[in-house]
């Protein structure tokens, strides 16, 4: 009895303590560019009517130009009037009592939800406006815990609907499919599409219309970030591999990969592992990334059409990526954006009128934002900010691109640049913090005859390693600094000259 | 409130520094001191004040009824909670794709799923209510005798479909059970007094074969009253009609399904425990004459004592 006692004593001591260190979730420090970030993209609140306690889960947009809201409280709302230009809201409310929301897409007259349990096809018969009809999709998973979030795509053009499913309390695999994700055709078809999920969050196409998702950090994840779900891949977190057997379009299980390695020598070894394609370093680069899209507005929003808009749920910001494929791995950057939301975002919505509508809650973790309910747009002013508007790899080093014509002294500087690298442990512990760091020497700089890129020779890049800009000492032509200094850039691969 | 291990805390004593300065006088050592003495506590310790979550209520309006799909009591993730106008509620099961839960009065409080990260389930409010059926509702049994399957609905061929809302947001929830076809809908009534029961009317299609049955309720307090009316726990009765006649109820031995077995054997054995001995419970079990696949069973459930 008294060994038991002590067992559990034990047992308990340890959980207290290992959840004190680097994992702990202390929010990180702000950018400090909020003041300045509003020059150029204003946050406008979108009022929301009194009572209503809209925790937003997931966004679309119905063909008519309203805005569609999923919630975590299982309401389907189309909203008209969050795209106006003095915002004045008013809700319709389509379906309700759904478990939480965290996929819908409108198509074809009937929409697509990824709640908890299922995904469901979902039609307005008798045209009032309200939801009538519910049809399951897909319901082949399971369930052994409340954390075991589910997150949808919108149909993809093919009309499917891509889910990545959480693991059990974010270690364990108790339930089938637990860590897989799956791709359900519009009739219900559900294939596994990629194993070794760990703790998702939202699932899109990239700028190249590949389809990607977001993953949190923790075991086998060093850091969050942006990953390519690749069919037949696997994504990292080897414990749902038992789940193989279920999957026989996926072969054989891959070999497992070694705990305390790095990512870099266990993609090598490993050919189902999919390396992280953007890294986003823990704390500088957000929390929880959540919902992403792409600008597809096609200059309404600003310099940054066609990328990737990626909203954090604990820092209550937005940030930017970047994607390219090199010797066929995706791979790419992300970048600062716009911080000073109200609330922790967990989706973001492009209007057709080219804003960026967020939302999220507060409920049930700590994020920096103070308000319970919140309903935001981000709206382009018109000025360009200075910017660093994308980097992507060469053999011998990077090409900057810039939003605005740089100052050719400084930005043909090489001191106006410092670029160090690191990685993270690749294990099965919760996160890491960042290792094997170094610093790579900026052998020269070109500036283009546009003066809109750079091109960054290094003395060496770095396989496997995000590779951290500060660009200090670039100026515009203008003689203005970077609105944005740093960017980060996660090499898979190098190219080949 | 309990202990899950692997819970990631947030930082409570960043740089060694306490953030909470309103106990102890923010000194660290005496906070972490007092945490020890908590949890040395173990299984005795108690759940600390400023833990408990405020209630909330899911309210059913006089024209429409209300549905949430969060966990249940007794279900799990896929539950289906219904509230009726007439005050009457039920928990469907989408994974087990059965009836479980008959109540009237309050319907339920959501703050297990809807406060915090959403880590409880949905709670009935009244104390009161009964447990119908255990899974699976339906069988094809070779003869009347043949014991009732213990198997998961899934593996004996059922699946959820979904389910459709009439003008007053009522769900007729569509399943299968292998070829057959079924839409199942509770609509709630009053009688002469205003007592609230409800009728259920369940649609058989596509159905092979001639043996088809029905289980009525399964659980430890069933009768058979008269005029082959089922009594559930002494009150709710069930008057089963199929195609309009009545139906032979028949009350037989059963067991709990091989998912309750599992999950008893598996607590005790998690314990060091023997095996459990599982006590039998009841069925009340009701032949589905077909014709051409077909057949439309009425169920209806009414409160034995007056109403409250």
């Amino acid at each position: 009895m008294m060994r038991r006692t002590t067992h559990r004593l034990l047992a308990l001591a340890l959980t207290l303590y290992v959840s004190i260190p680097a994992s702990a979730q202390e929010l990180g420090g702000t950018w400090g560019t909020a003041d300045a970030e509003a020059e150029y993209y204003r946050i406008v609140d979108l009022p929301l009517p009194k009572n209503l306690p809209l925790e937003v889960g997931s966004f679309d947009v119905v063909p008519d130009g309203r805005l569609v809201v999923g919630t975590r409280r299982g309401d389907i709302y189309l909203v008209n009037g969050a795209f106006d230009p003095r915002p004045q809201l008013r809700f319709r409310r389509f379906a309700s009592g759904l478990d939480e929301i965290f996929g819908v897409g409108y198509r074809d007259g009937s929409f697509y939800v990824t709640q908890q349990t299922e995904v469901t096809r979902i039609r307005d018969l008798d045209g009032d406006e309200r939801a009538d009809r519910f049809d399951t999709l897909s319901d082949t998973w399971g369930f052994e815990h409340y954390h075991e979030f589910s997150w949808g795509s919108r149909p993809d053009d093919d009309g499917n609907i891509w889910v990545v499913l959480g693991l059990s309390a974010s270690y364990h695999y108790r339930a089938k499919f637990r860590g897989w994700a799956m791709k359900i055709t519009p009739d219900g078809k559900t294939t596994p599409i990629a194993s070794g999920i760990r703790s998702a969050g939202g699932v899109a196409p990239n700028e190249h219309g590949e389809m990607f998702y977001v993953e949190s950090q923790g075991p086998w994840n060093g850091s969050c970030s942006l990953k390519h779900l690749k069919p037949g891949g696997f994504m990292g977190h080897p414990i749902s591999f038992e789940a193989y057997k279920f999957a026989p379009n996926m072969g054989p299980k891959p070999i497992e990969p070694k705990s305390g390695s790095r990512m870099a020598v266990e993609s090598a070894r490993v050919k189902e592992l999919v390396p992280y394609a953007v890294v986003f370093p823990y704390r500088k680069m957000g929390q929880s990334i959540s919902g992403f899209r792409v600008d597809k507005s096609g200059g309404k929003f600003g310099p940054f059409q066609n990328q990737i808009f990626v909203a954090d749920y604990s820092l209550s910001i937005v940030m930017r990526a970047t994607t390219e494929k090199v010797n066929g791995v995706w791979q790419g950057a992300c970048y600062q954006f716009r911080e000073g939301f109200s609330t922790g975002l967990l989706a973001v919505q492009f209007s057709p009128q080219g804003q960026l509508v967020v939302g999220g809650t507060n409920r049930g973790w700590p994020v920096r934002g103070s308000r319970q309910y919140v309903l935001e747009r981000l709206d382009w002013t018109g000025k360009t900010p200075f910017d660093i508007e994308r980097i992507s790899i060469r053999p011998k080093g990077f090409v900057l691109r810039f939003t605005k014509p740089v100052d050719s002294k400084t930005a043909s500087d090489p001191k106006s640049y410092e670029v160090s690298h690191f990685t993270h442990i690749y294990h099965k512990f919760y996160g890491s913090p960042e290792v094997d760091q170094g610093d790579a020497k900026v052998v020269a700089a070109k500036v283009s005859e546009d003066g809109r890129e750079v091109t960054l020779e290094l003395d060496a890049i770095t396989k496997g390693h995000v590779h951290a800009f500060h660009a200090s000492g670039v100026l515009s032509a203008e003689k203005k600094p970077l609105l944005h200094k740093r960017a980060y850039y996660t090499v898979n691969e190098i190219p080949k000259p | 409130v309990r202990f899950r291990p692997d819970t990631i805390m947030p930082q409570f004593f960043p740089d060694g520094e306490s953030a909470f300065t309103q106990f102890a006088g923010g000194d660290a050592k005496a906070q972490l001191h007092a945490m020890w003495e908590y949890l040395a506590l173990g299984r005795n310790t108690r759940q600390p004040s400023g833990m408990t979550r405020p209630s909330m209520e899911i309210l059913v309006g006089e024209n429409e009824a209300v549905m949430l799909r969060r966990s249940a009591p007794d279900i799990g993730k896929r539950g289906i909670s219904v509230g009726y106008p007439k005050k009457v509620n039920i928990t469907f099961d989408a994974e087990r794709v059965v009836m479980h839960h008959l109540w009237r009065g309050q319907f339920i409080d959501p703050a297990g799923v809807w406060s915090g990260q959403g880590s409880g389930r949905v709670r009935i409010i009244p104390r009161e209510k009964v447990h119908l059926a255990g899974s699976p509702a339906f069988a094809t049994l070779t003869t009347p005798k043949t014991r009732w399957p213990t198997a998961s609905a899934r593996s004996l061929g059922y699946r959820f479909r979904g389910y459709d809302l009439d003008a007053q947001r009522r769900p007729t929830f569509r399943y299968d059970f292998g070829d057959a076809q079924i839409q199942d809908k509770c609509e709630d009534h009053a009688d002469a007094n205003g007592v609230a029961y409800l009728v259920r009317t369940i649609r058989v299609r596509g159905a092979k074969g001639n043996s088809l049955y029905f289980r009525v309720a399964h659980g430890s307090g069933l009768e058979e009253g008269p005029n082959h009316i089922a009594i559930v726990d002494r009150r709710v009765s069930i008057h089963a009609q199929v195609d309009g006649q009545e139906a032979l109820c028949s009350k037989r031995t059963s067991t709990v399904s091989d998912e309750v077995r599992d999950k008893l054997e598996a607590r005790a054995k998690e314990r060091n425990q023997p095996p459990p001995k599982i006590p039998p419970v009841q069925e009340l079990v009701i032949p589905v004459p077909l014709k051409n696949g077909a057949a439309t069973i009425r169920l209806e459930y009414r409160w034995l004592e007056a109403s409250k």
